[in-house]
């Protein structure tokens, strides 16, 4: 019985958790102390700078973009309020981290990626101001560049497009993940075994929610590609200009 | 989703000045980030509660309502924090032991964690008071105020606009598919969603260029010009230097009661 108590206990935590209703993993206001809000915000700054350059010199070359860009903006916040069904039966909410990047670039996504986490800590309080940098790091660039390579890269082998997409948007929020689990653990390393304990028990724990949604999201945006193509052949191409400008 | 900003425009603090608001609001968060005074924690949850549901008139089971949110992601960082591995189960407080190993609780993680909670509640009800008492369109001028590129701010209003022409169309869909069983199951939901937003990305670029169209006409030449009416409520920032003068008198108090 005594041994029984702790298993039962554990069961009854991840089956709370599993089911619980999850947003993508934003940090949210005040989590992390001042120097690493601070130094996720300066490490930032860069990319954030040549992304505008590169949407500027998009923009000069025909304005009309510029309301494309807005909406893509849009979008991405729209579908982060939707509720986005996972395999474990608990709704949680997509990062739309792959669909952007593959879509329009990773370069724009640091921009557009940064109004967007902006509104959602305003308008839906998911992550914050003081985290606005940490979060941006791993949403709107660790996560987009990594989708846009592994897409890139598998377009290049003989594998189907249906299956890079899913694995480029999959491994795209998974490594999202993976980014902020780091975050975390920098901010707080356990005491008894520092940096990596603190690491491992973050990816374990968030395992459970990021995993399930990873899966949805690579499917999800395999079936919006998909249909994207069936239908508006047109739409697609004055989308593909873009990612291919940059 | 749309509650934030609906009570942000009827908050009765909406006359006040953005920029107060704004400066306010960072000075709190950041007298909160730097410091680790539970009983300053306690006192900006209760001065921001007071002064937005009091002040700025906003419904208290709304408020209770947006504290939660934060609530999954705080449970699960802080029960991550919380238990800590070791071969050695002298360190800990109370401890489990699973193998070879131990799970506990360390005084200093159960130091770290309760800090870290009261912490979050304070910023976040920081951020509350700020979200809940300035629309968007303030908080942009407030960018426009401290020179922030006008091409940055022409494509957050732009978006800003754009998120309400999107969200109604997209959630009326989804409650359309809901209604006809199209998240039943696993491989429904993804269908379903996969064709709402396919079709709402579809009909985003048609109505793209109706609406170029339309600016164009109107003589568009790459930025919305809106007419700002000035007229604000402002206070003294001698209250600001009072208040942040309380707050670190609370903090030097509780230090000097435990006798750091």
């Amino acid at each position: 019985m005594k041994r029984k108590l702790p298993i039962f206990g554990v069961f009854c935590f991840v089956a709370g958790l599993v089911t619980m209703n999850t947003q993508a993993m934003h940090i949210m206001e005040g989590f992390l102390p001042v120097g690493w809000s601070i130094g996720w915000g300066i490490l930032c700054l860069p990319f954030f700078i040549a992304g505008i350059i590169s949407m500027k010199k998009t923009l000069q070359e025909d304005s009309k973009t510029k309301l494309v860009l807005a909406m893509a903006g849009a979008f991405a916040f729209v579908l982060s309020a939707l509720k986005v069904p996972s395999v474990t039966g608990s709704c949680s909410h997509a990062t739309g981290v792959g669909l952007g990047a593959i879509l329009f670039g990773p370069t724009v996504m640091v921009v557009i990626g940064g109004i967007v986490l902006l509104f959602q800590a305003l308008l839906l309080a998911h992550g914050g101001i003081t985290t606005l940098g940490a979060n941006v790091f791993s949403m709107a660039i660790v996560g987009p560049f990594a989708a846009y390579f592994i897409y890139k890269l598998l377009r290049k082998t003989k594998m189907p497009e249906w299956f890079a997409i899913f694995l480029a948007a999959m491994l795209g929020d998974l490594l999202t993940y993976v980014m902020t689990s780091i975050q975390l653990a920098l901010a707080f390393p356990a005491q008894t075994g520092g940096f990596m304990e603190s690491l491992l028990k973050f990816l374990g724990i968030f395992a459970m929610t990021q995993i399930p949604l990873a899966i949805s999201e690579g499917l999800l945006t395999v079936v919006v590609i998909n249909a994207l193509k069936k239908y508006s052949q047109e739409g697609l191409i004055s989308l593909g200009r873009l990612s291919k400008e940059d | 989703m749309k509650d934030i900003d609906k009570y942000a425009y009827m908050s009765a603090l909406r006359p006040l000045d953005p920029t107060q608001k704004v400066l306010l609001t960072f000075l709190l968060l950041i007298t909160c980030l730097c410091s680790s005074s539970i009983v300053m924690f306690c006192f900006v949850i209760g001065l921001m509660g007071w002064i937005t549901i009091y002040k700025g008139h906003i419904v208290m089971s709304l408020y209770l309502k947006l504290m939660t949110i934060p609530l999954t992601f705080l449970l699960l960082s802080i029960l991550t924090l919380l238990f800590e591995f070791s071969s050695d189960a002298s360190v800990y407080l109370v401890s489990l032991p699973i193998g070879n190993f131990y799970v506990g609780i360390t005084s200093s993680s159960l130091q770290t964690v309760c800090i870290l909670f009261f912490k979050v509640f304070a910023s976040v009800s920081c951020l509350y008071f700020l979200c809940l008492s300035t629309p968007m369109t303030d908080i942009l001028r407030v960018f426009e105020k401290f020179k922030c590129p006008t091409f940055l701010i022409e494509m957050m209003s732009l978006i800003y606009r754009f998120i309400f022409v999107l969200i109604d169309t997209a959630f009326t869909m989804h409650t359309a598919q809901a209604s006809r069983l199209g998240y039943k199951s696993f491989r429904l939901g993804i269908k379903s969603l996969g064709m709402l937003l396919s079709t709402i990305l579809i009909r985003t670029l048609k109505i793209n260029n109706n609406l170029y169209t339309a600016l164009e006409c109107r003589g568009y030449a790459g930025s919305l010009k809106v007419l700002n009416e000035d007229a604000y409520k402002r206070i003294n920032y001698f209250y600001f230097v009072i208040l942040e003068a309380i707050l670190l008198g609370l903090i030097a108090l509780e230090n000097f009661l435990l006798g750091r």
